[in-house]
């Protein structure tokens, strides 16, 4: 009797075993069952902040660009890498872009430096707010951006945001910072910049600078650069 | 924290077991190890070399072909290509054959050729460089492999690349000891710079399963080396009939969103984006669409989805919208005519890729990634146009380029 007894805790010890490894099997597989989160690489998000141009199909299969972004301002030449002049190196990771409004001939700029790294945004932004106090006039603002498009009639009519505002001889604008966008799990932070080209009365091309704002991915949360207040 | 349903245990256990039939033979499918060349043992008369100099042909040939059909890559035309370097497998066998792309005596990129007609001729190209043409990684890897030596007391030699299968780069180093006594080696990962455990490289699965679905994936595989056969030996190779007049089809009108909590809700968004403007307006807009499906398909706080869970998420946002008759389901077994098919019913879908390779003209792999299908290219190699969730590009993938993949359906 003791033998038999012996021979079923075997076996349900065996049984227990088999489902214990089946578990574990099942377990470490899923890990690589999961899809995603497919995080876009650094190379996509020095462009996130730029309004893209679109992309649809012609009759024949070919893509064609559309580079209209709103009304009659169209993105004029390509989204380049780099920082443009007359701004500092801020980042490996940027990129920037001109339009044109080819209505007024007035040419805006889109500069985005991504950063995955909130010591690196904190540097980058002390670097950007002593080059700016050295070549223009820097004060805090506040803009409004009216409902954005595509959005639920559910949410807010209106968005404020806190910016830095920057007025020089080469190019005034706005400057913004946004902190982890995509995911509060995922380290990105952005600098973008949203100015016209030479001298100009900053307040008659806000609603120009808005229309890009709000082609651009969401800037819900953003605020101004930390070191120029 | 995630609930998991009861009603939905079975199903996910059943999905992992398929998936894992799904996966382990596809895994040894894609890779190009000299195990492969098992599965045609049973012919050894058939030579599955390519030479260097038929590749050197197959690539400019190609060239020219991706230029007069690839926008992006207009600049390729009359382009010439240039060798630069074998790749090999584990065992020293080669893979891959890679070529500069050289117009005008400028460098625009490279191709990469296969070196063996056991896997598709065309493997890889991109304006960007091979591993082997970036000079700070392989200085930097073999930096980390002659650390790696020092700390055991060992010297290491020169590298040989391998290639293993889509993005899949290594450099291997021969170790040898003071005497100049071989000591094995070290391999190193090139895609991100780091020491591999050799057991831990994709190796191919062998058994009765895989060899079976290795051989309906080298029927596809001989096709295409066959019309490049008939190709090459046309009076007039520059550019095949076949390969600029292959079918194709495409869905205008669908969303590009960019990645917002996930790839999974992003995907599926654009998707819903897209009926939202034909024909099922209750939708809300882009942001609180992929906040609903993300909530809804239970998305993790980094970003990661259950494949399984992704068409129920949608089936859920539908009906939380009014449109209880649309169905979406999850195909593991999905085919290029499958794709075809649901493209030319204009219906986008969601495609979801583990170890997805990198986009034509891309130099970033997808890896475990969902994106929306918008399209497909049937050449004499098939593609999948793809919205990413990384631009607002339209992006090509080479279909099959991927150790695995399901196609989530949304059908109103």
């Amino acid at each position: 009797m003791g033998f038999l007894e012996n021979d079923r805790t075997g076996r349900a010890a065996l049984v227990l075993l088999l489902i214990a490894v089946g578990a574990l099997g099942a377990l470490l597989l899923s890990d690589h069952l999961m899809i995603g989160p497919g995080h876009p690489p650094p190379g996509a998000l020095q462009q996130w902040y730029i309004p893209r141009p679109g992309y649809e199909y012609a009759e024949n299969g070919s893509v064609v660009v559309n580079r209209t972004i709103e009304g009659d301002i169209v993105l004029s030449g390509d989204i380049e890498e780099g920082y443009p002049p007359p701004f500092p190196d801020l980042s490996p990771y940027c990129s920037h872009a001109v339009y044109l409004d080819t209505g007024s001939g007035d040419r805006y700029l889109v500069v985005n430096w991504y950063f995955d790294d909130d010591a690196d945004l904190a540097r980058a932004e002390g670097n950007l707010c002593s080059y700016l106090r050295s070549s223009g006039n820097v004060a805090s603002a506040g803009l409004i951006l009216p409902g954005e498009p595509d959005r639920s009639p559910d949410a807010p009519i209106v968005s404020p945001i806190t910016v830095t505002k920057y007025e020089s001889e080469t190019s005034s604008g706005y400057f913004g910072v946004v902190e982890k966008p995509l995911s509060p799990e995922h380290d990105d932070y952005f600098i973008v910049y949203y100015g016209v080209f030479g001298p100009a009365v900053l307040p008659d091309h806000t609603a120009a600078l808005e229309e890009l704002m709000l082609r651009s991915y969401s800037l819900r949360g953003a605020r101004s650069l930390a070191s120029c207040t | 924290m995630k609930i998991i349903r009861p009603k939905k245990v079975l199903p996910a256990l059943l999905m992992l077991l398929l998936a894992a039939s799904v996966l382990l033979p596809i895994v040894g499918a894609a890779a190009t190890t000299g195990e492969l060349y098992q599965t045609t043992e049973c012919s050894p008369e058939r030579d599955l070399t390519v030479s260097v100099h038929t590749a050197s042909s197959i690539a400019s040939l190609k060239v020219n072909e991706i230029a007069g059909n690839i926008p992006d890559f207009a600049d390729w035309r009359n382009g010439n290509v240039e060798f630069s370097t074998t790749y090999y497998n584990l065992e020293g066998v080669p893979t891959a054959y890679s070529f500069d792309v050289v117009v005008n005596g400028e460098y625009r990129g490279y191709i990469l050729v296969s070196a063996t007609r056991n896997n598709y001729p065309i493997l890889e190209f991109s304006k960007g460089f091979a591993p082997d043409k970036c000079s700070e990684l392989m200085t930097h890897s073999s930096e980390i492999a002659g650390k790696f030596a020092e700390k055991r007391g060992l010297n290491t030699g020169d590298a040989e690349l391998l290639y293993l299968g889509a993005t899949f780069y290594y450099a291997k180093f021969p170790l040898a000891d003071s005497r100049g006594i071989k000591q094995g080696s070290v391999i190193i990962d090139l895609t991100a710079p780091s020491v591999v455990d050799e057991s831990s490289t994709r190796l191919p699965v062998t058994g009765d399963e895989f060899l079976q679905q290795q051989q309906e994936k080298q029927k596809e595989i001989d096709v295409l080396w066959e019309a490049l056969d008939d190709q090459m030996t046309s009076p007039d190779p520059t550019i095949s009939a076949e390969s600029v007049t292959g079918t194709s089809g495409y869905i205008n009108g669908v969303p590009t969103y960019l990645w917002q909590l996930g790839c999974s809700p992003t995907a599926s968004a654009m998707v819903l984006g897209y009926w939202d403007s034909h024909g099922y307006p209750n939708f809300p807009g882009e942001d609180p669409l992929i906040q609903e499906l993300a909530t809804a398909m239970g998305t993790t706080p980094e970003g990661s989805t259950w494949p399984w869970d992704i068409d129920d998420g949608i089936d859920e946002v539908c009906a939380n919208h009014g449109y209880s008759s649309m169905d979406s389901s999850d195909d593991a077994w999905m085919t290029f005519d499958e794709v075809k098919s649901e493209v030319d019913a204009q219906r986008p879908f969601v495609l979801s890729l583990w170890s997805g390779g990198t986009p034509i003209g891309g130099d970033e792999p997808y890896g475990d990634h969902s994106v929306t299908c918008v399209g497909y290219h049937d050449y004499t190699e098939d593609w999948v146009s793809i919205h990413d969730t990384w631009d607002t590009q339209i992006h090509n993938v080479v279909y099959g380029d991927w150790l695995g993949a399901m196609a989530t359906w949304v059908r109103p």
